[in-house]
């Protein structure tokens, strides 16, 4: 199992969008696939009780209470972190993870508040042994705009890979709203928005597979 | 895969030779296979196409998905390469039929033959090498007396790898055991051998495909842990830690051959050492011409690698931090160059021996002797029958002392009484490390590692002392009167910087000496 920690103290950055999205598409990719809601707001298990029937289901879990157990059979767990997040609860998180993906919007007070988020991880002795891989993704990004090519600069500085860009689209709304995310749509027509994940996805399958076999658990 | 239920002790149940394809052939219709042969051969005309994606990520997981048709239908497996895939040890094969040659993952009905090709992006996976062969498949009895009880299957494999434009011949005869002890599969492939030459091939299909499409160098590996309980006779013990070496250096063969990474030379030549000292550790109990045999051969491979070794260890460990305080050092850079080019003939001698047919030759008889535990005749029956933890205890006690004997007043010894000790402390080392599983706990741990912080320091010694010699080497062995004194002048730099390191460091050792003196010895209740 590999399990991809969605994290940035900074409320309203997206993390619940970037967790039910990964979500979708590992199963979509025909993974066994849950999604652990540690926000007290539940936005996550609300958007599952929405999924509709006819595409591959996702196993909710509530860790919003402490109890955290992590699921049996289950190939791939994205765990939705609350904002607020206090550095010693955040340490019980990466205990559980392989990855830690921190979604960044292209605002100065999200860079201020990731960067300083980002050098305390990159301080975790897990995540300086190479047992947790961590990642920045530009989140909400509006083309050739300046904030965009700001945002760039400030992760350029953050030691942390970055791993992508994901652009502002009203659709992830509408999805959202259904239960959904873009991995769930067959359509030919939206595989140019599916592709802004694609590198998302490959870093987890690689640096996220390396992580757990250092970590000595296994596939 | 093949084989039912490997033990810890038996090497593989497979094996593969390979040759030129005349060679193959000729082989093919050898005695050997075509007068035990149980009935005609089936011949089939084999396609198998290998898939990745992009960033050859099931590579990188150590998995292979690949593609087969037989002309009539299509076959799916996802193999796990074995000794591959960091932190997994399993190995496994699932296999399901599908519609065509492009792979279809949803055929595949195990989860976690899914979960071990993760996730993968639609249209992602793509063909990455394809292996077309002409596959004769036979049932043969076994060679010798072993006769009807053991059934071994030959297939001949002729064909080509194709990779884009990149092409590379397959010409092996695969022989793998049905039924009946393994060793008879090594006595056959001994037989063949000594028919046509022909090379032990350790590396599975897809390593090889992989090899040919990519760039990736192959892997090198590790030794793996053996572990043994209070139960452990000595004759179980001796096959298991034979076994481990046996597959420690020969799995290595492939990366010693590539070259490009030292570890690859470094992990086979420490695969053959702890074969040597585990000869020393059961030697008493071995029949004296095995014993003899095995340790010319060890010895005679260890020595052809060697020089290639030396010669990593001085440019990587020692030339190059020294180039790094003289930057721009002319004579340091021709000594480089020197070196560089000693390494390259190093590495062609290596290579030269392991393809060599004497190589294989020990390799397969290794490998009958192994599996058949040919070391249970004479006199020492009854004694390997016994239990194992007295023996290493014993041993240990030997070992230890004897080190302890060799090191007294250490900071008074001389650099050939230090090297007397030294070579002492690696056996005991070896013996420890053997056996420290009889003795789980906080105790063994400590000891062991003072004594491989000690070997470390004595070791770090051992290595200026053949870089000296080398650099002297190179020096006198230059044509021109020029290079020779720009070799000396680097050489006089060199070795001096290594003294003053060595007088340096001279209080760490005597302080690791004496950490190792006060650690309790782990066998010891």
């Amino acid at each position: 199992m590999i399990t991809v920690l969605v994290a940035n103290p900074k409320g309203g950055c997206g993390k619940t969008t970037v967790a039910t999205n990964l979500a979708a598409a590992f199963a979509n990719g025909g993974l066994r696939t849950a999604l652990a809601d540690a926000d007290r707001q539940r936005d996550g298990l609300h958007w599952l009780k929405l999924r509709p029937g006819a595409v591959p289901r996702i196993l909710g879990l509530d860790w919003a209470k402490g109890d955290r157990k992590s699921p049996k059979n289950v190939d791939r767990l994205v765990v939705d972190c609350p904002a607020g997040l206090r550095p010693w609860r955040f340490r019980e998180f990466v205990a559980h993870a392989d990855v830690v993906i921190v979604p960044v919007l292209p605002s100065p007070f999200d860079e201020r508040t990731t960067e300083r988020f980002v050098k305390r991880i990159l301080r975790n002795k897990a995540v300086r042994k190479r047992r947790v891989a961590v990642g920045l993704v530009r989140n909400r990004i509006r083309a050739r705009s300046r904030a965009a090519d700001r945002l760039e600069t400030a992760t350029a500085r953050m030691n942390a890979p970055d791993i992508g860009e994901i652009r502002d689209r009203a659709l992830y709304v509408d999805l959202a709203a259904n239960g959904l995310g873009v991995f769930d749509l067959p359509t030919p027509r939206i595989e140019t928005i599916q592709a802004d994940w694609h590198p998302l996805l490959r870093h987890v399958e690689t640096a996220g597979w390396e992580a757990a076999g250092r970590r000595g658990r296994t596939g | 895969m093949a084989v039912a239920g490997i033990s810890d002790s038996n090497i593989e149940a497979e094996l593969k030779l390979s040759a030129s394809a005349e060679t193959v052939e000729a082989l093919s219709r050898s005695a050997s296979i075509a007068r035990a042969a149980r009935g005609r051969g089936v011949v089939k005309n084999l396609e198998s196409t290998y898939y990745d994606t992009p960033d050859l990520r099931l590579l990188g997981r150590g998995i292979a998905l690949r593609v087969r048709g037989d002309g009539e239908r299509f076959i799916q497996t996802v193999k796990m390469e074995s000794g591959s895939g960091g932190a997994l040890a399993r190995r496994g094969e699932w296999e399901a039929p599908v519609a065509g040659s492009r792979p279809d993952l949803a055929a595949i009905g195990d989860a976690e033959a899914r979960e071990l090709l993760g996730l993968i992006l639609p249209g992602e996976l793509r063909p990455v090498f394809t292996n077309r062969v002409r596959r004769e498949v036979r049932l043969i009895d076994g060679p010798g007396d072993s006769g009807r009880d053991c059934a071994i299957e030959v297939a001949v494999d002729i064909g080509e790898t194709r990779a884009g434009d990149a092409t590379e011949p397959i010409a092996e005869i695969e022989l793998e055991l049905l039924g009946g002890s393994a060793e008879h599969v090594f006595d056959l492939a001994l037989a063949l051998h000594r028919i046509g030459h022909v090379r032990v091939e350790h590396r599975s299909k897809a390593e090889r495909g992989y090899a040919l499409s990519t760039a990736i160098a192959p892997r090198w590996r590790k030794a793996r842990p053996v572990a043994f309980g209070p139960g452990t006779t000595i004759d179980e013990a001796l096959a298991r830690v034979l076994a481990a070496c046996f597959r420690h250096w020969t799995a290595n063969e492939s990366a010693a051959l590539d070259g490009r990474d030292p570890e690859g030379i470094h992990q086979m030549r420490v695969g053959l050492r702890r074969l040597r000292s585990a000869l020393s550790v059961f030697g008493p109990l071995l029949p004296a011409d095995a014993l003899a045999w095995l340790e010319l051969e060890a010895n005679h491979v260890l020595g052809m690698l060697g020089r290639a070794r030396d010669l990593d260890v001085f440019l990587d460990e020692l030339l190059s931090p020294v180039v790094g305080e003289f930057p721009g050092e002319e004579c340091l850079a021709a000594l480089r160059r020197a070196a560089e080019r000693e390494r390259a003939a190093g590495y062609e001698r290596a290579g030269a021996a392991i393809v060599s047919p004497r190589y294989t030759e020990f390799v397969l008889r290794f490998g009958g002797w192994l599996e058949g535990r040919r070391w249970r005749t004479g006199d020492t029956v009854g004694a390997l029958d016994r239990p194992l933890a007295a023996y290493a205890d014993e041993l240990l006690e030997k070992r230890h002392r004897k080190t302890l004997g060799l090191g007294r007043r250490f900071e008074t010894l001389t650099v050939e009484r230090r090297h007397r000790v030294r070579i002492a402390l690696k056996k005991l080392r070896y013996t420890s490390e053997f056996f420290e599983s009889l003795h789980p706990g906080r105790r063994t741990g400590r000891y062991v590692k003072s004594l491989s912080r000690l070997q470390d320091g004595l070791g770090h010694l051992n290595d200026v002392a053949v870089a000296r010699r080398l650099v002297e080497e190179l020096a006198n062995r230059s044509a021109s009167p020029g290079d020779r004194a720009t070799l000396q002048r680097a050489a006089g730099l060199l070795i001096g910087w290594y003294a003053r390191g060595v007088v340096d460091t001279e209080p760490e050792t005597v302080a690791s000496w004496k950490a190792f003196r006060a650690a309790a010895p782990f066998w010891r209740r």
